[in-house]
């Protein structure tokens, strides 16, 4: 006797061919699908891109009418099918990342004529995070300036990636002035977002009055340090005093920003001031301070890593020796 | 009569193990949907080419041990040059190789003995020199030359070496896709309050696929039965396995083929164990629990791209002492690390993590097996029930069936490397065959690796005692 | 002229080259590394216009052969979302002649061509 009758096993096991069915057609089906997208992709974008390219390229002295494009009655069919319209729409972003002028113009200008940015704004108000992020995304490329209340009410989304994602349409579209967000945020602006928030700024000119003063004493110590690598990149020296300030904030990400931040906006006159913060320095801050000591140059400053390469703990001694090395041999060479 | 209890005493231990067994690895398929699912998302928008270039990126340095790979190590070290990803270190640490790989590198590359100053904080066998190149095209390669300490010694002298931040330790011979390293390092990157302090990546099998200049440029399925075995193994363990671990945050393996690690924590945690074959686990755990016992936040995650291809064994003899190593590998960590066993102040690592390992990873061959040497002595006695038997059968197999079909549908919706025509037949074909021919040949792989394990024990007092001798001898 | 563009966004070189041909060069269009590579050592090019992340092999790696040849000097223009200056750098230690960071309008690419073939 037995509690486990080889009939329950038999059903289960016929249960389970049921479900390996399903999962092989599910499968196949799956396969056929993603074949068939591709190929259907392929086909339009190959219909369009000839007309694409000439849009693009179409100059605004030449054009005798200044209005809409031209589109061609094949291409105008074939615009009619939404998942053609979604192609388009996905060439159009692809190609603006990559040409600005009168190209850039050209494409903002078609998006808008085959009313492309309903598109964006449905996914806007999709309920799924990465499509409203496409949506956030599209609208921002698209310099459609209009949407952006839509957007700002993102800016301190608890998804992650959507409020990333509006903090950097807004900062596309205004530049410093986009950084609005780091006034209230108490997220933390993760290294990612920075390096991208960076990376669109440079593109931009840099203003006089962005309230840097107040991010350097923000409490979330991420805008802090954003804001530090801000006053670095423009090497501005107006907010000297707040950055040593920061030689003492509390996270230790801070204080070696801090330091590099230092190495970029003072002179010489900084060596006294990092020599006492090195005291109580952490490890990682004082190879900072080593690392913007030996910038200057300074024979002072020298001497300092000469000290505390045979003094120090191991990595710091590292730091010091490794400068040391290169100072002679640019010594060597000259 | 107490034969008849003893009889199905085991029936219901192996019956229910199975169950147990099969009903977590498809709670583990289940649940990794979710977290491959969001990855999938997250890329669909995501553009990581901005970390390549950007000076605000982490400097990352690339660590590849390399011993007696003379015919392909050049081809390798270029396509591993070839990465695009700016702040970067390649270190190749040639282990003491008896052919000719340095000689061939130092000439490939114009190399050059140059004095670079670095700490020891792992100890090493010794380094002999360093070498850099003369060209400034190679201004990222970095040769060690060393004496012969094994895969894990030569790690801990790139780890010694290394100066950045990251580290990503592969094999010499894997072949890392153009944007590998940016998306290994994303994690590090956007994660919120809890540090990442590693990442694993997908390794996927190379074999039968075309590879020019150190490039892959055309994915086929292995045509050999071992290798395509594998890869649906692969794709359970890594596409299944690896990312629901990853969303539970309970990973404790990350190959040791392709994963980056924070250079920081693992030379607080040690470096890598030279005593060990299973290093690349070993380190893992040791690093969590490092982390653990001095109460830090932290996450280990794994991202599914297929980014790492690399050969796998494609003869049941180097197959087998793979998986020997393997399950010794396991075995190993298991007893070093044998403290969190069901210790809740190692957290998940400690109450979900280990347990796992030990029940289902370390015995799991070992029940099959004695189940299976059970099964032969209940015939010899006469005493099988067939139908049972037949039933019970049928039942585990279709259900290792089915796991593996719906390992192919998930790679189908993710990824999809097989599209050619007849792939998907070959896969499934594959995983109907696996149960008979491949999976009991990996079990007694296992299970001699275990014995193996307990054998070494033995002799390792041996084998000291020995080396003592002749340590006294040359002394005097 | 007759000029190889480089580039695997394919909208991306259909306007690129519809841009040059306008213009009245010959345009050879490649979507990545390896067809690329294939195309210079094939035929004579004049001129390259290479994007730098393109699959199979970088527009870095094309900049290596296209400079390996000695008897003709040809002008490479490299195109690159990537607009940093170690990236620049290293394109120009490696022989490239000129940068151009993407976004970029196509007609400026046109007048940077041009500067090549009246200089030719």
């Amino acid at each position: 006797m037995y509690t486990i009758r080889p009939q329950y096993l038999f059903y289960l096991t016929l249960c389970f061919i049921v479900v390996i069915i399903t999962l092989i057609i599910c499968t196949i089906g799956m396969t056929v699908q993603k074949k068939r997208r591709l190929l259907r992709k392929d086909k339009i974008a190959g219909q369009v891109s000839e007309w694409l390219a000439e849009t693009v390229l179409e100059d605004d002295r030449d054009a005798a009418v200044k209005g809409a494009f031209n589109i061609p009655g094949n291409i105008q069919v074939i615009l009619r099918k939404k998942k053609a319209l979604d192609i388009v729409l996905d060439e159009l972003i692809l190609l603006r990342k990559s040409f600005n002028g009168s190209a850039g113009y050209n494409l903002e200008k078609l998006y808008r004529q085959l009313q492309l940015n309903k598109l964006s704004l449905r996914k806007l108000q999709s309920r799924r995070w990465h499509i409203k992020i496409k949506g956030i995304q599209e609208l921002a490329s698209m310099k459609q300036e209009q949407h952006l209340n839509n957007i700002t009410q993102y800016i301190n989304h608890s998804n992650q990636y959507i409020r990333t994602e509006a903090q950097t349409a807004l900062v596309r579209y205004w530049g410093y002035e986009g950084l609005q967000f780091l006034d209230f945020t108490d997220y933390p602006v993760t290294e990612w977002q920075q390096l991208n928030l960076m990376h669109l700024l440079l593109q931009q000119p840099a203003i006089n009055d962005a309230p840097i003063g107040k991010w350097l004493n923000s409490s979330n110590a991420s805008v802090v340090q954003f804001a530090l690598k801000l006053v670095a990149e423009e090497r501005d020296s107006r907010h000297y005093e707040a950055v040593i300030q920061c030689l003492g904030h509390p996270n230790e990400g801070v204080n070696v920003q801090a330091v590099l931040c230092l190495g970029q906006i003072a002179d010489t006159s900084i060596i006294k001031t990092l020599i006492v913060h090195y005291k109580n320095a952490n490890e990682m801050m004082r190879i900072a301070i080593v690392n913007v000591l030996e910038k200057t140059g300074t024979s002072r400053g020298l001497s300092f890593i000469r000290k505390k390469s045979t003094t120090d703990s191991e990595v710091v001694k590292l730091a010091c020796l490794k400068h040391l090395q290169q100072h002679s041999i640019t010594t060597r060479a000259m | 009569m107490w034969q008849e209890f003893l009889y199905n005493f085991i029936i219901y231990i192996i019956f229910t193990y199975s169950v147990i067994t099969l009903g977590f690895y498809l709670f583990i398929g289940v649940y990794s949907i979710g977290e491959t699912r969001r990855y999938l998302n997250k890329s669909s928008f995501t553009d990581h080419s901005l970390l390549a270039s950007s000076p605000y990126a982490p400097s990352i340095s690339i660590l590849a041990p390399a011993f007696n790979e003379e015919l392909t190590v050049v081809q390798n070290v270029r396509s591993l040059l070839s990465i695009y990803y700016n702040q970067l270190e390649l270190i190749v640490i040639n282990d003491g190789s008896t052919d000719d790989s340095l000689h061939k590198l130092i000439i490939a590359y114009d190399m050059e003995p140059a004095s670079h100053l670095y700490y020891q904080h792992i100890p090493t066998r010794l380094v002999k020199c360093i070498y850099k190149s003369r060209n400034p095209v190679y201004h990222k390669l970095i040769l060690i030359d060393k004496e012969n300490g094994g895969k894990s010694d030569a790690l801990n002298a790139g780890i010694n070496v290394a100066d950045s931040r990251y580290l990503v330790c592969i094999d010499v011979d894997c072949i890392l896709e153009q944007d590998a390293l940016v998306k290994l390092i994303s994690p590090f990157l956007q994660t919120g309050e809890a540090p990442v302090i590693a990442t694993g990546g997908v390794v996927r099998i190379a074999n039968s696929c075309i590879v020019e200049n150190g490039r892959l440029t055309e994915i086929n399925l292995p045509r050999k039965f071992l290798p395509r075995t594998q890869a649906l193994e692969y794709i359970r363990a890594f596409l299944l396995g690896r990312m629901a671990w990853s969303r539970l945050n309970g990973l404790l393996l990350i190959s040791g083929a392709f994963g980056a690690f924070d250079r920081n924590i693992v030379i607080k945690a040690g470096g890598y164990n030279t005593k060990t074959v299973g290093e690349d686990m070993e380190l893992l755990v040791r690093m969590r629990r490092y982390m653990e016992e001095h109460k830090l936040p932290y996450k280990v995650t794994y991202i599914p791209d297929p980014l790492c291809w690399t050969e796998v064994p494609d003869t049941y003899k180097i197959l087998g002492k793979q998986r020997n190593r393997w399950a010794r590998g396991t075995l190993e960590t298991l007893k070093l690390h044998r403290v969190m066993f069901f210790n809740p102040r190692y957290g998940l690592l400690g109450m979900l993590s280990y347990p796992y390992w030990f029940f289902f990873e370390f015995l799991g061959p070992i029940v099959e097996f004695l189940g299976f040497v059970a099964f032969i002595i209940f015939i010899i006695l006469g005493m099988v029930d067939w139908p049972f038997f037949l039933a019970l059968l049928a039942f585990i197999y279709t259900l290792g069936f089915l796991f593996s079909l719906f390992a192919i549908l998930m790679e189908t919706y993710t990824y999809n490397q097989y599209k050619k025509k007849g792939d998907l037949t070959q896969l499934i074909l594959t995983a109907f065959v696996e149960p008979l021919l491949f999976h009991p040949f990996i079990i007694w792989s296992a299970v001699r690796g275990d014995i193996d394990f307990l054998r070494k024990k033995k002799s390792w007092g041996d084998m000291e005692r020995k080396g003592f001798a002749t340590k006294l001898e040359t002394n005097s | 002229m007759k000029i190889l563009i480089a580039e695997d966004e394919p909208l991306m070189l259909k306007t690129l080259a519809l841009r040059l041909r306008k213009d009245g060069h010959e345009v050879i269009t490649a979507a990545d590394g390896r067809q690329a590579t294939d195309y210079f050592l094939n035929a004579d090019m004049d001129m390259v216009i290479t994007d730098i992340m393109m699959p199979f092999a970088s527009g870095l790696e094309l900049l290596e052969i296209v400079r390996r040849r000695k008897d003709k000097k040809i002008p490479v223009i490299v195109l690159s979302a990537m607009g940093q200056e170690n990236v620049v750098i290293e394109a120009f230690k490696l022989g490239a002649d000129d940068y151009i960071t993407k976004p970029f309008s196509p007609v400026e690419l046109s007048m940077r061509v041009r500067r090549f073939t009246s200089a030719a």
